[in-house]
């Protein structure tokens, strides 16, 4: 008497995944045959039926990508407002420096040559700060 | 060549073509391309991170930071591979980092299991699987299957996490299993093999209950 072959873990899971294709006929007639094998193949169909609709049931919209688009696009234009604040205060700070000497050599208090190096070290200081600082580049990438 | 891998080939061009019009969108700063490209990766990486994520306010975490990092580096993605691919890749790499700081947080732990509260129960109004007008179960057979679904939950939580989120990509995400090696950087019989061992244990649970 020929022994039965009952059907495999691995053959069981290719037949239903779909890539079972030799001796799918073989498994499909002993199926008809055996009860044990068929008990399995069934186990097996609740498995495959839960992993594809139960296991994580597709959820509603999450709002993820807006949350993301104001975490990315947020900080960037606060950045922004803040290097456009830091650059106005050097300036404004600068023009203010100039104009208080200006005003010192109009009213003669102060040498023209003395005037001349402090008005330079003043413009430096600012173009220093802004190269340092990068400013002039962060504010032409943020708008 | 048969009519279905013509038509599954003409499916995959399309979603090439459609991933290259997505990426060039965000690219030139289109919003609502970004979150087109969100919501269509979401589950993706949610089935990548959570199972390794170990809490879920840290699993929502390192779901944005995924998304940022793609964000980011778009400009350097150049098609050698699905969309999905490469953001799966991102998010395994994060999430495996992630898991190492964890774990050294900790004082150095063993990468065994923990069970993470990943997947949620099931959706309202969803239609139960089993129903159908023909033949909608009888009370009692509800409740066992109600009873089955709730005991096959808890047998995927304590299922490795990498045969967790094998089962969700295959399963869910429709991935292949050489899509699934390459994000998770493991060769395809060793997917493949995670796969039948993790659908073997839950198969294995069911015929427990029945006995």
């Amino acid at each position: 008497m020929a022994k039965t072959v009952h059907c495999t873990d691995d053959d069981l899971q290719r037949y239903l995944d779909g890539s079972l294709t030799e001796g799918k006929g073989r498994l499909e007639a002993h199926m008809r045959e055996c009860r044990g094998c068929r008990r399995e193949l069934e186990a097996y169909e609740r498995v495959f039926a839960f992993a594809r609709n139960e296991m994580d049931p597709r959820a509603a919209e999450s709002g993820l990508g807006r949350a993301l688009l104001a975490r990315i696009f947020r900080p960037r234009k606060a950045a922004a407002t803040a290097d456009r604040f830091l650059l106005g205060a050097v300036f404004g700070l600068s023009a203010a420096l100039i104009i208080v000497f200006l005003i010192l050599v109009l009213r003669s208090e102060l040498p023209a040559d003395l005037f001349a190096a402090i008005l330079g070290v003043a413009g430096m200081q600012a173009l220093l700060a802004v190269k340092e600082t990068n400013l002039l580049k962060r504010i032409t990438n943020s708008i | 060549m048969p009519a279905g891998r013509e038509s599954d080939e003409r499916t995959a061009m399309t979603k090439e073509n459609e991933d290259r019009r997505l990426v060039k969108a965000v690219l030139t700063g289109s919003c609502r391309d970004f979150e087109e490209l969100v919501r269509r990766h979401e589950r993706l990486v949610r089935h990548i991170v959570m199972p390794m994520a170990g809490s879920v306010e840290d699993g929502e975490d390192l779901l944005q930071d995924v998304f940022m990092k793609v964000y980011a580096h778009l400009g350097t993605f150049r098609f050698e591979s699905k969309l999905s691919t490469w953001i799966g890749n991102i998010a395994f790499n994060a999430a495996t980092h992630h898991r190492a700081m964890r774990l050294r947080e900790k004082g150095g732990g063993t990468g065994t299991l923990e069970v993470v509260p990943g997947l949620p129960d099931r959706g309202p109004g969803r239609p139960d699987i089993e129903a159908t007008p023909d033949e909608a179960p009888s009370p009692v057979e509800t409740l066992v299957r109600a009873e089955e679904r709730r005991r096959l939950r808890e047998a995927v939580m304590l299922l490795p996490e990498i045969q967790r989120s094998i089962l969700l990509l295959f399963h869910q995400d429709e991935q292949t299993l050489g899509e699934i090696g390459a994000m998770l950087e493991l060769p395809v019989n060793t997917v493949k093999s995670h796969l039948f061992r993790a659908r073997r244990k839950l198969k294995e649970l069911l015929l427990r209950q029945e006995e």
